[in-house]
């Protein structure tokens, strides 16, 4: 498998366009569903998708074949996705934290409850700058110093918008969750 | 719940991680459409890698040329000199006494004199110094070195009398003697008083000599030379020898107009002035102005996004549509043949580039403090401003519609070359130029709400302090007076390297423009 998708990329690097395709197929629906965890919805996605795949392509053979091929694009998307939340518009979302009460419901499982494409839409109705911190601390597993410097923050401030994130997110998942029971009921 | 909720990370990480979803094809299209362009940039960028070759290679020939032609050149004059030199051989005759008491008769000065020296053991067949009488000067002597048959040459001793009445022999010996050779012994004698006396020691071709050749010699070397090491040198290397000895030559034609005033001077007087003036200027100088049409060619910088990557090259170029530019200068250019000419000097370019009304973001800069980036084709800027509260990273302002200078002193090296049409003068040329960068500047106007704060930066992060181009155009230009003429120049400027690097894009100016200029002859 590995051999076959070694050969794969060096096509590609060749500039095979048949080959491109392939990848592109097998890679495209993992890398569309991180890109839609960064961007605001399918349109930002898809943009951050396009240019992501196309700097894979062009710098392929940058690529050394020492580690994970999928972890290598998975990184050129985040950082297509970091390039773009820094060139556009992203104020610093005024949440009062006062505001969000967490209510805790029965023990039942919330996941159970909530399908993948609810929790993902909560993640894309985060103000920008949450959920950029909140993707890399929870999805890439970065240090607030490493976020901080990605992002051109301050370390306090990636802490700050991180514990934010999970407040917002916790209440939407709680409504949620009320108003799926409800339905049940 | 409770306990979903407390880990909230993990909720969204189990659900999310392993998440796919199926982008629409339309994105593929538009990658496919893409990596066509990409493929034409590619090209375009080894094509670019090519030009700049052929541009070294180009300058590399062309200095290949000017190298022979100098070198034909040279040749031609030494030639023209032989010319002159035979024909100064046949009008110029002086009797020369010789101090043993025997009198001889050679033809001409010395070049005729080394001639016989060295025909005289030439060979065997002829009569050798029948051959240097009927054959002076120097081409024949050159043609006795390059006699392939190698019978021939020398046993010549030659003899010198200095001021100090010292005497030095010197003997040149070559293996192969024809059988006659070895009685030719010319035997050249020069007293102080300046004299060289030339006997021909006493043998078969002596007689000859003296019979036929009934001509005395005046010695043309004046006095500083010493003919005995001369012909030495002259034997062993002939060729680097032969403009002395035509410089001793004319001096011989001088000399000789004492002991023979009716001698016919004219030819010698005549390649004495075309070797003072072999030129018809030895350099001009041209002032000029040229307004430029710029475009910048801007390139991804090909960094990984970092925390300092800027805006992207389309919103650049969308944002800088006007540059204004013109340049003046002095160039002198230098003939180094009949139609080819070097060309330098100095030239000052002024470079004005507007920038569209944009919104700035606050970024951490380099010291890590909080201040408004500005992003622009020759690098980036961090602008703190002058009043209000320090911005958070994120914040954004409105920078009115700004303007970015660049000032640059060049220094040009190049190759013209002319045809010449009646009073008109068509040059074509072809050069390069280093661009040392002498100031740079960013105006704007940061708006927030109702007030507006103008701001001066004049230092670019980014800014390379010299960058190259190459230059072409061809001049058009009207002789005015012997002197002056003045000129039109069309021209194309195109970088060969980016003005900047580490900036958010690398800028490579290119520019078209007309000059008129003024070009003085010295």
């Amino acid at each position: 498998m590995q051999e076959q998708l070694n050969q794969l990329i060096q096509y590609c690097i060749k500039g095979e366009r048949h080959s491109q395709s392939k990848l592109y197929a097998l890679l495209s629906p993992r890398m569309f569903a991180i890109c839609l965890r960064y961007s605001k919805n399918r349109e930002e996605a898809e943009e951050t998708l396009q240019e992501g795949f196309m700097k894979v392509f062009e710098n392929l053979q940058q690529f050394k074949f020492a580690g994970s091929f999928e972890g290598w694009v998975r990184k050129i998307m985040v950082n297509c996705a970091l390039q773009k939340f820094r060139s556009k518009s992203h104020l610093r979302a005024v949440v009062n934290i006062d505001d969000v009460k967490i209510e805790y419901g029965d023990t039942e499982n919330i996941s159970s409850q909530l399908g993948t494409k609810e929790l993902l839409q909560m993640v894309q109705l985060l103000p920008a700058a949450y959920r950029m911190v909140f993707n890399l601390y929870v999805f890439e597993g970065m240090k607030h110093r490493e976020i901080a410097e990605a992002l051109g923050i301050s370390e306090g401030t990636s802490k700050s918008n991180l514990s934010d994130a999970r407040a917002i997110l916790k209440k939407a998942v709680v409504n949620s969750a009320q108003i799926a029971k409800q339905n049940t009921n | 719940m409770g306990e979903n909720l407390h880990d909230i990370d993990k909720l969204f990480r189990d659900s999310l991680e392993e998440h796919e979803e199926v982008p629409s094809e339309k994105i593929w299209d538009a990658l496919d459409n893409n990596l066509d362009k990409s493929n034409v940039i590619q090209i375009k960028r080894k094509y670019n890698n090519l030009k700049r070759l052929a541009v070294a290679l180009l300058l590399l020939l062309l200095g290949t040329i000017i190298y022979e032609i100098q070198s034909k050149k040279t040749g031609k004059e030494i030639v023209a000199n032989k010319n002159t030199a035979e024909k100064k051989g046949s009008n110029n005759s002086a009797n020369k006494e010789d101090e043993t008491g025997t009198s001889s008769t050679v033809t001409n000065s010395n070049a005729a004199n080394s001639n016989s020296i060295n025909n005289a053991g030439k060979d065997s067949s002829n009569n050798p110094v029948q051959q240097a009488a009927q054959d002076p000067g120097i081409n024949t002597t050159i043609n006795s070195e390059k006699n392939p048959s190698g019978e021939k040459q020398n046993n010549a001793t030659v003899i010198k009398n200095n001021s100090d009445h010292k005497r030095k022999t010197a003997a040149i010996t070559e293996d192969k003697l024809a059988d006659n050779n070895e009685v030719n012994k010319p035997q050249v004698k020069r007293s102080s008083g300046h004299r060289t006396n030339i006997t021909v020691k006493k043998g078969k071709a002596e007689e000859d000599l003296v019979d036929e050749n009934n001509a005395a010699v005046q010695n043309a070397t004046s006095n500083a030379t010493d003919p005995v090491n001369e012909l030495i040198r002259f034997q062993s290397n002939p060729a680097e020898r032969i403009n002395s000895w035509l410089q001793k030559d004319n001096d011989a034609t001088i000399n000789s107009k004492r002991v023979s005033p009716d001698a016919d001077l004219s030819g010698s007087t005549a390649k004495n002035k075309s070797l003072k003036n072999p030129k018809p200027f030895h350099f001009n100088v041209t002032a000029f102005y040229s307004p430029q049409f710029s475009f910048n060619r801007l390139e991804d910088d090909h960094h990984d996004p970092g925390p300092q990557q800027g805006n992207g090259r389309e919103e650049i170029k969308k944002d800088e549509p006007h540059e204004r530019s013109s340049s003046v200068g002095v160039l002198v250019e230098i003939p180094v043949g009949k139609k080819l000419s070097l060309q330098s000097g100095v030239t000052y370019l002024n470079k004005t580039i507007s920038i569209e009304p944009k919104k700035i973001y606050a970024k951490l800069d380099n010291d890590g403090k909080v201040k408004y980036r500005f992003d622009c084709s020759s690098g980036y800027t961090y602008i703190a401003p002058k009043s209000g509260t320090t911005p958070a990273v994120g914040d954004s302002v409105n920078a009115a519609a700004s303007s970015n200078t660049l000032q640059y002193v060049g220094v040009p090296l190049g190759v013209n070359y002319t045809f010449a049409v009646g009073k008109f003068n068509i040059i074509p040329g072809i050069g390069t130029t280093a661009n040392i960068l002498v100031k740079q500047k960013i105006e704007t106007e940061l708006i927030q709400g109702s007030s507006k704060e103008k701001q001066t930066i004049n230092n670019i992060e980014g800014m390379k302090p010299v960058y190259f181009n190459v230059y072409t155009g061809v001049s058009l230009e009207y002789n005015v007076s012997k002197r002056i003429a003045v000129n039109v120049t069309p021209s194309g400027n195109f970088a060969l390297s980016s003005i900047n690097k580490n900036a958010a894009v690398k800028s490579y100016p290119n520019s078209f423009g007309i000059g008129a200029g003024i070009k003085i002859k010295f």
